[in-house]
């Protein structure tokens, strides 16, 4: 009967028809029919016990479901793990379904298998990507309990499966306010938000959480996948540059320069209070690009165009929104990202209390110059008083004696002395008065050549060289000329005056103009009597004069002072018997802005 | 003979003025306009009076009244030093050259001089030009 069946099945297709690798096995572990699907996969089987046939094993396998089945005679699906017909490990799920009798009793086991090779190895690979992903993967049930965690998890926080993930994530003793879970729990949707931990060593750390539900068909969701990514590093990241950012903002807003900043297309990305206030924004609105235009230096807006990295101007002019000149010390600069311009930045900084300090300075200096020194002037009016009175005393005597020569003599000292009060008022006013110097774009070397054709012949008559030296690639430069003019000439009539003293045999004096680094120099060099220390020392004092009444004692400070104006300064060497020389040094970068002719205008009319 | 008078000064016209003034007065007059030039013309003339300038640029009416102190055959020549500077009453004349030896001159004179004055001053050091010999 048994033999029957097996042989009704054998013969029958039935066994052929189903789509497993479909086996019979008896009592006694033999297989005692399948269909060639087996076959295929298993290799041969007639005569071998199913151990031997499914996984080349010599005795039965441990808790066999077959012989469980034999048993009870329920059926069941089991994973198996044998040796494929090309001895490769083989993965296979197994309905194990009992054959039985009339009687109920299993005469046989069905077993169908099928290959789940393949999947094995996805859920390896699953597997492998749950534990290793750079994040913290746990799930939790409906009580927030971790009821799984990846290795990274693990390694992290321990072992802590069965706590609850708001005590392992935040050392909580109760579940978050606002937890993407619960919400996944309620709703099924996947959710995400930023979470602050505490981590093991109390430090806080910053999560972004994402939940999903692992729904397995439940109605109700029973899991919940919590997936965190650490983002302390970024998060820490993202806060400094924060701070950075705040600071740069306060600096920029407390620092006393005016800054204002573009970007390529000419908006205003900074302005701070400073620049508001000395550009005449004090509450809103900004300067548009042709405000800019208007305001600012042409060194600016040339750095604007890209033809400079940067522009330092120690002294120059913008204009504020109603046209007011203010004197500033600008520095810009052209902001780069490697090769990328971003934008241009004016650091402005108010020099007009400094100015107006340089003025009081130089007004003062002047007084106490004019103060200090009345002694010395009135030594020198004494001088011509001396003069007059000689003078008159000559005519008077020379009349009432009817000497005509006397009276002569004395008719000339008084001419002569008359022209000294002349021209002592005259250099004291020019001294004493603070004048507006007509600035204009000329070439140096041109005033030494008027210089030279004023004093050719008056040099000449006294055997004394006058010999240029000029520089031909001078740039023209922004001076006063007629200021120029006369510190030239003091200089050189001082000049002749150390030739005519010194009775030398070749006296010369050499004017010449030259630049060093930006400095433009002036230098008027004689080979005259020179100077000793005494006089050396008295040089720049007020009514000083090496030339008795000849002088009037205020040709160098006169000439200090233009020198002053235009920035620059006035030096000298000299050494008894041997000569002199002067500089005139002018900075470049110091030297006043040529007047337009509006402002000259207007100068003119004050 | 009358008496021998030498003007120092840098200043042609206070020499011509001050040599008419002189002159006028009965006096003997050299002029000197350089302090070197004064003190060879008073080794060699021997004037009765030096009237010396204290502003002069190359060498200073101190520096050559002390070259003159300092000479056998000028010290004791008297000298009256003109000078432009006010001198009030407590001019001290040692700390004003820095030199507690040097002798101070007979007499100051302030420019501008006052004619009378001057003729009367020198009148009292050396006595009066007028007096045509000794």
């Amino acid at each position: 009967m048994n033999k029957m069946i097996v042989d009704d099945l054998k013969e029958s297709t039935v066994l052929e028809g189903i789509p497993f690798n479909a086996a019979i096995v008896d009592r006694d572990f033999n297989v005692v029919a399948a269909n060639s699907r087996f076959e295929q996969y298993f290799g041969p089987w007639e005569g071998k016990k199913c151990y031997a046939a499914y996984k080349g094993l010599q005795s039965p396998c441990k808790n066999c479901p077959t012989l469980e089945t034999f048993k009870d005679g329920k059926k069941r699906v089991i994973d198996g793990v044998g040796k494929d017909v090309h001895g490769r490990t083989a993965h296979y799920v197994t309905h194990i379904a009992p054959i039985k009798d009339n009687d109920g009793k299993v005469l046989y086991v069905l077993e169908m298998s099928h290959d789940i090779t393949e999947s094995k190895n996805w859920l390896k690979e699953y597997n492998i990507l749950f534990e290793r992903v750079p994040c913290y993967i746990t799930v939790i049930d409906r009580d927030f309990k971790i009821i799984r965690a990846n290795e990274r998890f693990r390694e992290v926080f321990g072992e802590n499966v069965d706590d609850h993930c708001y005590k392992v994530y935040k050392n909580r003793s109760r579940k978050c306010d606002h937890c993407p879970a619960a919400k996944t729990f309620k709703d099924g949707q996947i959710h995400s938000s930023n979470q602050v931990g505490i981590t093991k060593t109390g430090e806080r750390a910053h999560y972004v959480v994402t939940t999903a539900p692992l729904t397995r068909g439940e109605e109700e969701i029973a899991h919940v996948i919590e997936i965190s990514t650490d983002v302390t590093q970024t998060k820490k990241l993202e806060e400094e540059l924060q701070r950075i950012h705040a600071f740069q903002k306060a600096l920029i807003k407390n620092s006393n320069d005016g800054i204002l900043a573009t970007d390529t297309d000419g908006n205003v990305t900074i302005f701070n209070p400073a620049a508001r206030e000395l550009l005449g924004f004090p509450d809103k609105g900004k300067p548009s690009m042709r405000d800019i235009n208007r305001m600012f230096p042409g060194e600016y807006i040339e750095m604007m165009d890209d033809k400079e990295d940067k522009c330092v101007l120690d002294e120059s002019i913008v204009l504020d929104k109603k046209g007011e000149e203010i004197p500033v010390r600008l520095s810009g600069a052209t902001l780069k990202d490697r090769k990328k311009t971003l934008g241009y930045a004016a650091f402005l900084q108010d020099i007009r209390e400094l100015k107006e300090l340089e003025k009081e300075k130089l007004d003062a200096e002047r007084l106490s110059a004019v103060g200090q020194t009345v002694s010395g002037l009135a030594h020198t009016i004494k001088n011509i008083l001396m003069g007059l009175e000689g003078g008159m005393y000559m005519v008077h005597s020379g009349l009432n004696k009817d000497d005509k020569e006397r009276t002569k003599e004395g008719w000339g000292i008084l001419e002569k002395n008359f022209d000294k009060i002349t021209s002592l008022v005259k250099d004291f006013l020019s001294f004493a008065k603070g004048r507006v110097p007509n600035v204009q774009m000329i070439d140096p070397s041109q005033l030494i050549k008027d210089i030279i054709d004023l004093y050719s012949d008056s040099a000449n008559q006294a055997g004394i060289k006058l010999i240029a030296r000029l520089d031909s690639n001078l740039k023209p430069a922004s001076l006063d000329p007629d200021g120029i003019h006369t510190c030239l000439t003091n200089l050189v009539s001082n000049a002749l005056d150390a030739c005519v003293m010194s009775e030398k045999k070749n006296p010369q004096i050499v004017l010449s103009t030259r630049q060093e680094n930006d400095t433009l120099i002036f230098e008027v060099s004689d080979n005259g009597m020179g100077m000793d220390y005494n006089i050396k020392q008295k040089l720049f004092t007020t009514f000083f004069t090496t030339k008795g009444g000849g002088g009037t004692g205020l040709g160098l400070l006169t000439t200090r002072k233009i020198v002053q104006e235009h920035g620059g300064s006035i030096d000298f060497e000299s050494e008894e018997g041997k000569g002199s020389v002067f500089r005139l040094c002018f900075p470049r970068k110091r030297l006043p802005k040529p007047m337009v002719q509006e402002e000259k205008l207007r100068q003119e009319k004050k | 003979m009358a008496y021998k008078v030498l003007v120092i000064d840098d200043e042609p016209d206070v020499l011509k003025y001050l040599e008419s003034v002189l002159s006028d007065g009965g006096y003997e007059v050299k002029t000197a306009e350089s302090g070197k030039d004064g003190f060879e013309k008073a080794c060699e003339w021997s004037p009765d009076l030096i009237c010396l300038d204290i502003m002069m640029p190359k060498q200073s009416g101190i520096s050559v009244y002390r070259q003159m102190r300092e000479d056998k055959k000028t010290c004791n020549i008297p000298v009256i030093i003109l000078t432009g500077i006010e001198k009030g009453d407590d001019f001290d004349f040692h700390a004003w050259v820095g030199d507690d030896e040097l002798p101070p001159p007979e007499q100051f004179l302030e420019k501008p001089i006052k004619v009378s004055a001057f003729l009367e001053t020198i009148g009292k050091i050396i006595g009066s030009g007028k007096v045509e010999s000794k």
